[in-house]
């Protein structure tokens, strides 16, 4: 009984951070509609750099987020404006270019990587110590990572949906001539949308480097993994992310723990596609929503 | 004193890539004013207003606005300048709510200010109130209308540029829409409106442009176009060829 609880908070906990990782392809992906084939590689750029400042200054995963964040937002824009603003075809042709673009993103930011920290798994020793909460012990480290992660996906989901700013980041996303007609400057819309997105990359990923070791390579895996987060909870439908981060925060706690860890993989894949067969529009999407 | 005019194209020319559109466009507006413009499919009414709100660059010719041209602003500034626009297809956004439709055409407003012109706007189109929360995927035709002119006013234009308002909509509605925009004039607002439907668009305005091909074929007071039976044949009843080409033409 005390394993099953203490299961169940870790996979809770895991939740918040594959929320994060997942909310920033939300912004980028499910409201832009901007199929980012970068956003694992940026996640581990995040990480990465994390464990430089780590290792250079010492600094701490949670000291290293707003930095590793700032960073990626400041990438994101460069990428928004230097080769996603100058993609002018429309339709299904401006799309494949877009896929395009970003396929060959994710090489550069994967290569740049690599160049500059090599191909060895990296971590960060971080709060390595428990909380004990009644009977179950809590990874600190973990714990720590999860609020703040739990806590800036929040903050942001409120932003897109409370503010005015936010708002015109839907509004541009589902009706570009509509937002222009209004008065709202869509390419610096775009622009921040992107970068704010990214930025949520850079920051997850400094977070996750100090939970599971990661190398350059691994941004392939965490692209996926992230599409497959939104594609089950909804494509741009926070509730919906949010239940799916659980989801594979829980399967991945458990099967890990019962059948190990090359099972809680094949598990967790299993899971999606059986929910992407039954519910091809997400655990909360509705059919045929506008 | 600011000039009269409010709008003026000077031999507009403008296209799609190779294809040219407009072959030298002349128009001008006077503040307060309404302008119908009329033409059949494809008589590039549509893009006359692209061109007027920077969606397509012009190969000839200058628009200016108040005065000042337009040339080198694209198109959230020239909204900002003063220019509504409410664009072919509506151009909503379909999954926020009425509120957050028109909240949007005022985004650079403060709150306050915003919430007291959505109110004004609920007063021109009272149908709307009660739709204020409902998605605009989920209106009708006549209602996300409504919603796309209200939030072309949201940024208190002076100038408004309508795209065929009546498209699909049973003549009891655009009937009530007509009626709606004509509760507007007389504070100074000046109407554009581009039109299949003749009859509808030359009842409301004053001053009436028949488009042929991306040329100017006759143009007069709205009245006298209305009572031209060879312009109102040609663009009410579906008649597809209009017979009357050299109409009279009246400066
Ligand atoms: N994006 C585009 N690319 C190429 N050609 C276009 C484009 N949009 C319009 N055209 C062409 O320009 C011409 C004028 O089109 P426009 O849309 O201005 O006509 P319209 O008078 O508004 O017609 P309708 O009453 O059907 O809306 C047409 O021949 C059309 O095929
Ligand atoms: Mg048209």
């Amino acid at each position: 009984m005390i394993t099953f609880a203490t299961l169940c908070v870790l996979g809770l906990l895991w939740g918040g951070v594959y929320l994060l990782m997942a909310e920033g392809l939300n912004l980028i992906y499910g409201v832009m509609k901007v199929v980012n084939l970068a956003h694992g590689d940026f996640i581990v750029l995040g990480g990465l750099l994390a464990f430089s400042l780590f290792e250079r200054g010492g600094l701490t995963p949670i000291a290293a987020f707003p930095i590793a964040a700032g960073l990626l937002f400041l990438i994101g824009m460069a990428v928004q404006l230097g080769v996603l603003e100058q993609i002018t075809a429309q339709g299904p042709e401006g799309e494949l270019r877009t896929l395009l673009a970003t396929f060959g993103l994710s090489y550069v930011v994967a290569n740049a990587s690599f160049l500059l920290w090599g191909s060895q798994f990296q971590s960060i020793p971080f709060l390595q110590g428990a909380v004990q909460a009644g009977p179950i012990a809590v990874p600190e480290g973990l714990l720590v990572c999860s609020l703040l992660a739990f806590g800036v996906a929040l903050l942001v989901h409120v932003w897109l949906t409370r503010t005015i700013t936010g708002k015109s980041v839907h509004a541009t996303a589902q009706s570009a001539l509509g937002a222009a007609s209004c008065g709202l400057n869509i390419r610096r819309i775009r622009t921040l949308a992107f970068a704010l997105g990214s930025a949520m990359a850079g920051g997850a990923g400094a977070l996750v480097i100090s939970l599971i070791p990661f190398q350059t390579s691994t941004g392939g895996d965490l692209t996926v993994q992230a599409f497959t987060l939104i594609a089950l909870g909804g494509l741009g439908n926070y509730p919906g992310a949010w239940l799916a981060a659980e989801l594979l925060g829980l399967t991945e706690v458990f099967t890990q723990y019962y059948l190990g860890s090359n099972a809680a993989s094949a598990v967790v894949y299993v899971v999606f596609i059986g929910v992407l067969i039954f519910r091809p529009q997400g655990l909360l999407g509705r059919v045929g929503r506008v | 004193m600011a000039p009269p005019e409010i709008l003026s194209l000077k031999g507009v020319r403008a296209g799609y890539g190779e294809v040219a559109v407009l072959h030298g466009i002349d128009l001008s507006l006077a503040r307060g004013e309404t302008l119908a413009v009329v033409g059949a499919n494809g008589a590039g009414k549509s893009t006359l207003l692209r061109a007027i709100m920077g969606q397509i660059a012009l190969t000839g010719g200058e628009i200016a606005f108040e005065g000042r041209t337009l040339a080198r602003f694209p198109t959230y500034h020239r909204t900002r300048l003063g220019i509504g626009y409410a664009p072919e297809g509506r151009q909503l956004f379909p999954g926020m709510s009425v509120d957050e439709n028109l909240e949007m055409g005022a985004a650079r407003a403060r709150p306050a200010e915003r919430r007291k012109r959505i109110e004004r706007m609920f007063g021109i189109f009272p149908k709307l109130a009660a739709l204020r929360r409902t998605h605009c995927g989920y209106l009708s035709g006549g209602e996300q209308q409504m919603v796309a002119i209200a939030r072309a006013l949201m940024g208190e234009p002076r100038l408004l540029l309508l795209d065929e308002p009546s498209t699909g909509l049973a003549p009891r509605v655009v009937a009530e829409l007509y009626a709606s925009l004509a509760s507007l004039l007389g504070t100074g607002l000046a109407v554009l409106v581009v039109e299949q439907n003749a009859r509808a668009a030359l009842r409301f305005a004053g001053r009436g442009v028949v488009f042929e091909d991306g040329r100017i074929t006759a143009q007069g007071e709205a009245k006298a176009l209305i009572a031209d039976r060879r312009v109102v044949s040609a663009y009410v009843g579906g008649l597809a060829t209009p017979e009357w080409a050299g109409a009279p033409t009246e400066g």
